[in-house]
């Protein structure tokens, strides 16, 4: 009997295995679990892109505090970018991403000595100049799954910030109004360790102090044709990540030496978190340091036109960088969080707080000096090199690449608010973006609709429009008129129409 | 050990005759989240208005919890990815070049399947299943019910084959109660050795009739090589 019982057991066995298709299975199926599969190498070439083009219409604020002599009233973008990824042997694969630029611009608007508009004659100006601009350029190599090693320009990003990364020492700052495009990187040698507890990595990114047509030529120190100093030019950055109870933790150690600034030797450490809370993200990202690299202006050189001509008489800086070897702590930091709404829909709200940020009295002295500036045109002086007035021109990245505002945030507490809903009406995405200093609440509104016409065609209208904020909040020039950081932005507003079309 | 035997082979006749409502759902998840393995699949997501967006990506999956999406088509999202750790998921950008996290009801391409519909295939740990009545005498029903608040649907009820557990249709319920999906698994094939998964899935929207979205598998492959550094953030965009 028990032979019996065997038989039909050893018989019933394959049987069962076999019912996977026509009867029931017992457990889940029965599948050979042979070794993994190594897959074979096959070379792998991959290529995408786009094309954008961009029409401009900015109106110069020729009646504002900063001069408008070069900014050009209308302009036109166009970009070729091509983006390859070629695997060149197993575990090894070359990249790039790289654009090419051409700009137009015209239509110059300024004052004459009498104050009223005039337009002036085209110029070459930096926003219109072409550019080749190279995203991207490496190769990487996995030695083992635990080491890998990347050479070239990538644009590496470690901080959770949507809008402003106070930990990004190495890229092209982001256009917070665009938060969803920012592709250039920084040139660099990196080794990551990615273990299962966590990935370590170190970076080693000289610092481009020569280039020609968007191709560097000189890294680290510069040439003897040129040598504006004997130091050498780098940020050393390294990394430890790990997941811990589902968040997403960084902590960061940074030395860099005149890199990105004008600080030398400098460490700094940074950290940063990212949790969701179901539909909730929660992120937060702050930079430590001591010192500062911005400029200050000499409240006593702009206080009245005597005071400035004292000054350049004893030739006393306007501006100077006061707080670059003081030790006290000067953070930065960013808390925001990220909602997903049932509709996709999606709200994203941070806060920075900047220690070095000016505060009012900064404000105050840099409105004295925007009196100067403006008796100064009065009298034909031209201002352009004012300093602080460039950051408010916007226009281009670092990198050279145009970007729709160049954001340098001077104060200390902003707040950056992104609402967009996607499919709107067929595939038309509404997105509105506000960036508000908190100590004048003046703000920079940008609304933008975008519609994906087809899988590859992308058309998009958007508006940038700076506020002025309220009067009792703002600081005055001596002639009595209101300064708030975006309300003296030298153009009344900008519109724009992209057609971004990807291949 | 003759009674320990004639037990074994009755229970086992018994169990195969009849599977519990846990047989079903392991084998479910068996099916449509196996351990270990690499697809290439097409999303194609129809919208109100009755266009529609076709989306080509590859799947790696490693374990019951990690999760991998490359997407190759349409030339707009070429070169986004999505990584799914346990109950963590980030999208990778390459338009921002980095990485974010993304929550588990996130609609997967702004189609019809939710990101856990997808990136999570583990009915087992996250819902609780009875066995229901069925329609029909070829397939069997379950009912699950959420185990948390977390989950993407509620309630979800599944039909099978009953002669081979394969997935036939399942509807999935919000909180209200409201059916808000259903899915019709169909083209039933032998994608790897033994290995049978349906090659076609449309889930239908029930709220908006007019949505729909449908996945088809085009290849299938179980046991691949899926090393571990695959599924950590640091990889993403590489």
């Amino acid at each position: 009997m028990s032979r019996l019982l065997v038989l039909v057991m050893v018989m019933s066995a394959p049987a069962l295995a076999q019912e996977e298709d026509g009867g029931v299975p017992v457990e889940a199926p029965v599948v050979e679990t042979p070794a993994p599969k190594e897959p074979l190498f096959d070379k792998v070439v991959d290529v995408t892109g786009y094309g954008m083009s961009r029409t401009q219409f900015t109106r110069a604020r020729t009646w504002g505090l900063l001069p408008t002599n070069d900014i050009p009233q209308l302009q036109q973008f166009v970009e070729f970018n091509t983006q390859l990824k070629v695997s060149v042997r197993p575990h090894s694969y070359f990249s790039s991403d790289v654009s090419v630029v051409a700009n137009w611009g015209g239509f110059y608007r300024g004052v004459d000595g009498t104050g009223h508009e005039v337009a002036l004659a085209d110029k070459t100006s930096p926003q219109v100049q072409p550019v080749i601009n190279i995203n991207e350029l490496f190769i990487s190599h996995e030695f083992i799954p635990e080491l890998n090693v990347l050479i070239g320009k990538k644009r590496i990003v470690w901080g959770p910030g949507m809008a402003f990364n106070p930990t990004d020492l190495l890229n092209p700052r982001r256009d917070p109004t665009d938060p969803t495009f920012q592709r250039s990187g920084a040139w660099l040698a990196q080794v990551e360790a990615p273990l299962s507890f966590a990935t370590f990595s170190v970076v080693f990114a000289p610092t481009v102090l020569k280039q020609t047509a968007g191709i560097p030529t000189h890294f680290l120190g510069y040439p003897a044709w040129d040598q504006k100093d004997t130091q050498l030019h780098y940020q050393l950055a390294a990394r430890a990540y790990a997941l811990v109870f589902d968040t997403d933790i960084n902590v960061m150690f940074l030395f860099g030496n005149k890199s990105v600034d004008d600080f030398e030797a400098k460490p700094r450490v940074g950290l940063s978190f990212s949790h969701v809370f179901g539909a909730l993200e929660v992120h937060g990202e702050a930079l430590f340091q001591t010192g500062s690299t911005r400029d200050y202006l000499n409240g006593a050189c702009v206080q009245n036109v005597m005071a400035a001509l004292q000054c350049s008489i004893a030739k006393t800086a306007y501006a100077s960088k006061t707080h670059l070897n003081d030790t006290e702590l000067r953070p930065k930091i960013l808390v925001g969080g990220r909602y997903q709404f049932g509709d996709d829909s999606m709200l994203s709200l941070e806060y920075l707080y900047q220690h070095d940020g000016w505060n009012k009295d900064h404000f105050q002295d840099f409105a004295n000096g925007l009196g100067l500036i403006t008796e100064a045109r009065s009298l034909g002086v031209d201002v352009a090199n004012f300093p602080g007035a460039s950051a408010l021109f916007g226009g281009t990245s670092q990198d050279g690449l145009p970007v729709r505002f160049a954001f340098d945030p001077r104060g200390r507490h902003y707040a950056f608010l992104t609402y967009q809903k996607p499919r709107i009406f067929d595939d038309f995405t509404a997105q509105a973006v506000v960036i508000a200093n908190l100590r004048d609440l003046s703000t920079t509104l940008t609304p933008s609709i975008t519609w994906s016409a087809t899988e590859w065609l992308n058309l998009s209208v958007l508006a940038f429009v700076p506020l002025q904020g309220p009067d009792a909040l703002a600081v005055k020039t001596p002639q009595g008129l209101a300064v708030s950081e975006f309300g003296v932005t030298p153009f009344a507003f900008r519109a724009m129409f992209e057609a971004r079309a990807f291949f | 050990m003759k009674t320990t035997l004639l037990l074994s082979l009755v229970s086992s006749f018994a169990f195969a005759a009849e599977p519990t409502a846990a047989d079903i759902v392991a084998k479910y998840d068996s099916i449509m989240g196996p351990g270990t393995y690499e697809a290439q699949t097409e999303m194609t997501a129809t919208r109100e208005d009755g266009t529609s967006r076709t989306y080509g990506m590859k799947f790696l999956k490693r374990d019951t919890d990690k999760f991998r999406v490359w997407f190759s088509e349409p030339a707009s999202v070429k070169g986004q990815e999505i990584l799914r750790l346990g109950d963590n998921a980030w999208v990778y950008l390459p338009n921002l070049k980095r990485a974010t996290r993304i929550a588990n009801r996130d609609s997967f391409q702004g189609g019809d399947f939710n990101n856990a519909d997808v990136l999570r295939v583990n009915y087992a740990t996250d819902y609780d299943a009875v066995i229901a009545p069925s329609a029909s005498p070829d397939q069997l029903t379950v009912e699950l019910k959420a185990k948390s608040t977390e989950t993407s649907y509620d309630k979800i009820r599944l039909v099978v084959r009953k002669s081979d557990l394969q997935p036939l249709k399942g509807e999935y319920f919000g909180t209200s109660g409201q059916m808000i999906r259903s899915a019709t698994f169909s083209e039933h094939k032998e994608f790897d050795k033994g290995f049978v998964r349906p090659a076609r899935i449309v889930m239908q929207n029930e709220v908006v009739k007019a949505r729909k979205s449908e996945m088809v598998t085009k290849s299938f492959k179980l046991n691949v090589e899926a090393p571990p550094q695959r599924f950590m953030q640091a990889d993403l965009g590489k």
